[in-house]
């Protein structure tokens, strides 16, 4: 059993590097037998998945991880210039795609800027106006009966069926944006509080009601801090959620942003922009991923479940 | 400044209002007056605490502080609950220096040091940056107590405080408790639940005893103070005393099998008659 499982910890260990070798050798020596702008780029990409394999190869699955991507990356580049007589521009090459985040950087960096911007906005305001409201409604029963059966029914509805509505009523697509991610946020934020808040555990009750505090005490030194984890731990579903409706009313009526971006280029039928802002938005919701659970451990040192993610 | 009055007290919880949780129970205790209750489990020695804490309200009768009925918590008042009620947000000193805070109008500083003493004296020194969770159970109850300490009530409300704390930090506890009470000029009420009899003869001046509802013994504890545990287990009267204690609960656990027993053929002859008619029928 040891004998096999050893075994098999080495095919892996090797087979991800040939891998990376074999894509290596097809980009620099297969010719291409359509023109493709410089490979360089292609290959740095390449050359920094595999140094990043090496770095974290004490992670489970990260060598399986690695050999898909490089599978694909070795199937992507074959059939788009090196065994294809013409090329299809309806499937761009990776060395186009990649050439794109060069020649079109200007205008991406503006895009990126403008959504964020957005998302910013309307995103912190919805967490903080949703854990400010939620701790309050849900601290106060009478409060409680009366907003929990109305915000029960607003929840579930899809935030994007405002968009066309709010864009028409807001005096600018910014406003309009903000608005729009705000309440695809606040409402899901709003009720987690209230219910958590209002679940409290009795015991914990006990321990604040014979210390005597002020209301304003509650809410900031028990209240806050003891709904924290459950908001946190909805963030990585708010900004999934915020994201794809922001993305959504940039492609209906935007003018700028990564959707209007990747929209534009569809319709004029440039998809090595398209695949470029696709990958993109991959890597940036990613990277806001891993702030969220950052944050995390910054914010929320205490919790258990949040130690052992 | 703090005697305290029980008389004719009646409760019943909201959710069950058909049992009398505690029924005509009666008792004083006195500035000063360090009391124990005893009793078997369930017989309602937490639910009498917390009339006094403030949590709960009598059903009838009253119950006074000073003449004073309790309506609520008060900060006259400390309390160290049965199970631990640390703030999990909060390291050990920062839960301390909180409860400070509530009673004590000072600077960071002295609040700072006051937790820091409080927590060495617990033997907990240098443990004050760990969140609770990273603390054992009876690490956590000592904080709590720490915490209760340091606050230091005119009346302290603890319900089984060293339950969950091995010997040797128990008898440190014990002693800290007593050395703490006796040093100190202002004389400080405590009320104190546990199931140790030896625990309770050490720490009282009176042993209340429950049952069904009741207190059904109030015993004067025969030893002055200060007293210490060398002292005192040697005598012959501590041994009869604890003997006295021991044959309550021995009673008790009669008692309490007699009325299982009574419960039982009750069921069983109303069964009896039960199908008598039926076959009558
Ligand atoms: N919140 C509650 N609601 C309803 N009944 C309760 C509640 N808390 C306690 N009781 C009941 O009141 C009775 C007395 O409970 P209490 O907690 O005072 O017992 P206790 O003497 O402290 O027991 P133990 O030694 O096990 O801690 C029990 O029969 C229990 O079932
Ligand atoms: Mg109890």
């Amino acid at each position: 059993m040891s004998y096999l499982s050893g075994k098999k910890i080495k095919i892996n260990f090797f087979l991800v590097h040939i891998l990376f070798l074999a894509l290596l050798g097809t980009i620099l020596f297969v010719p291409d037998r359509v023109e493709v702008p410089s490979h360089i780029p292609f290959i740095a990409v390449t050359a920094v998945a595999e140094l990043v394999i090496i770095a974290l190869h004490k992670k489970e699955n990260i060598r399986d991880i690695g050999c898909v991507v490089f599978i694909f990356f070795e199937v992507w580049e074959l059939v788009t210039s090196k065994l294809v007589r013409e090329s299809n521009y309806l499937i761009p090459s990776p060395e186009n795609v990649l050439d794109i985040y060069i020649t079109d950087r200007q205008l991406i960096l503006q895009n990126i800027m403008t959504s964020t911007g957005f998302l910013a906005a309307g995103f912190i305001t919805a967490v903080l106006a949703g854990l400010l409201l939620g701790v309050i409604v849900g601290w106060y029963k009478s409060l409680r009966e009366i907003f929990m059966p109305i915000v029960k029914v607003i929840t579930p509805i899809p935030p994007l069926i405002y968009s066309a509505y709010l864009v028409a009523l807001l005096p600018t697509f910014r406003d309009a944006s903000v608005a729009i991610i705000f309440l695809g946020v606040f409402w899901g934020m709003f009720l987690s509080v209230i219910f958590t808040v209002s679940s409290i555990d009795q015991k914990l009750l006990d321990s604040v009601s014979v210390l005597n505090l002020s209301q304003i005490s509650i809410f900031l030194h028990i209240l806050l801090p003891y709904s924290l984890p459950s908001v946190l731990a909805r963030l990585s579903n708010s900004i999934s959620v915020a994201f794809m409706v922001l993305i959504s009313a940039e492609m209906l009526g935007g003018s700028s942003g990564m959707g209007w971006y990747i929209k534009y280029s569809t319709i004029y039928g440039e998809y090595d922009k398209t695949i470029s802002g696709i990958i993109l938005i991959a890597v940036y919701v990613t990277l806001l991923n891993v702030i969220i659970n950052r944050l995390k451990k910054v914010l929320v040192p205490w919790d258990i479940s949040a130690a052992e993610q | 400044m703090a005697s305290i009055e029980f008389k004719n007290v009646d409760f019943r919880y909201n959710n069950n209002k058909d049992e009398n949780i505690l029924h005509n129970v009666s008792f004083k205790i006195k500035e000063g007056e360090f009391v124990s209750i005893i009793g078997g489990s369930g017989c309602g020695k937490s639910t009498t605490l917390s009339l006094l804490s403030g949590l709960n309200h009598a059903s009838g009768g009253d119950v006074t502080i000073d003449g004073k009925p309790v309506t609520g918590p008060g900060k006259d008042r400390g309390v160290v609950f049965q199970h631990y009620a640390l703030f999990p947000w909060m390291r050990a000193k920062r839960n301390v220096e909180f409860g400070i805070k509530q009673v004590l109008k000072a600077d960071k500083k002295t609040i700072s040091e006051k937790a820091e003493k409080y927590l060495e004296l617990v033997g907990l020194g240098g443990k004050g940056d760990l969140f609770p969770h990273q603390l054992s159970g009876g690490m956590q109850q000592r904080v709590a107590i720490a915490r209760l300490l340091a606050m230091e009530p005119d009346i302290l409300l603890m319900d089984e405080p060293f339950g969950a704390i091995d010997a040797k930090n128990r008898v440190a506890l014990q002693e800290l408790l007593l050395e703490l009470l006796e040093k100190e000029e202002k004389k400080r009420s405590v009320v104190f639940v546990t199931h140790d009899i030896d625990e309770a003869i050490l720490l009282s001046d009176r042993i209340l005893f429950m049952r069904d509802h009741e207190i059904y013994r109030d015993l004067k504890v025969p030893f002055e103070r200060p007293r210490s545990r060398e002292e005192i287990t040697v005598s012959n009267e501590y041994h009869e005393f604890r003997r006295e204690l021991f044959d309550l609960f021995y009673d008790n656990d009669i008692h309490q099998q007699e009325k299982a027993d009574e419960k039982q053929t009750a069921k069983v002859g109303r069964f009896s008659i039960g199908s008598a008619v039926g076959a009558v029928g």
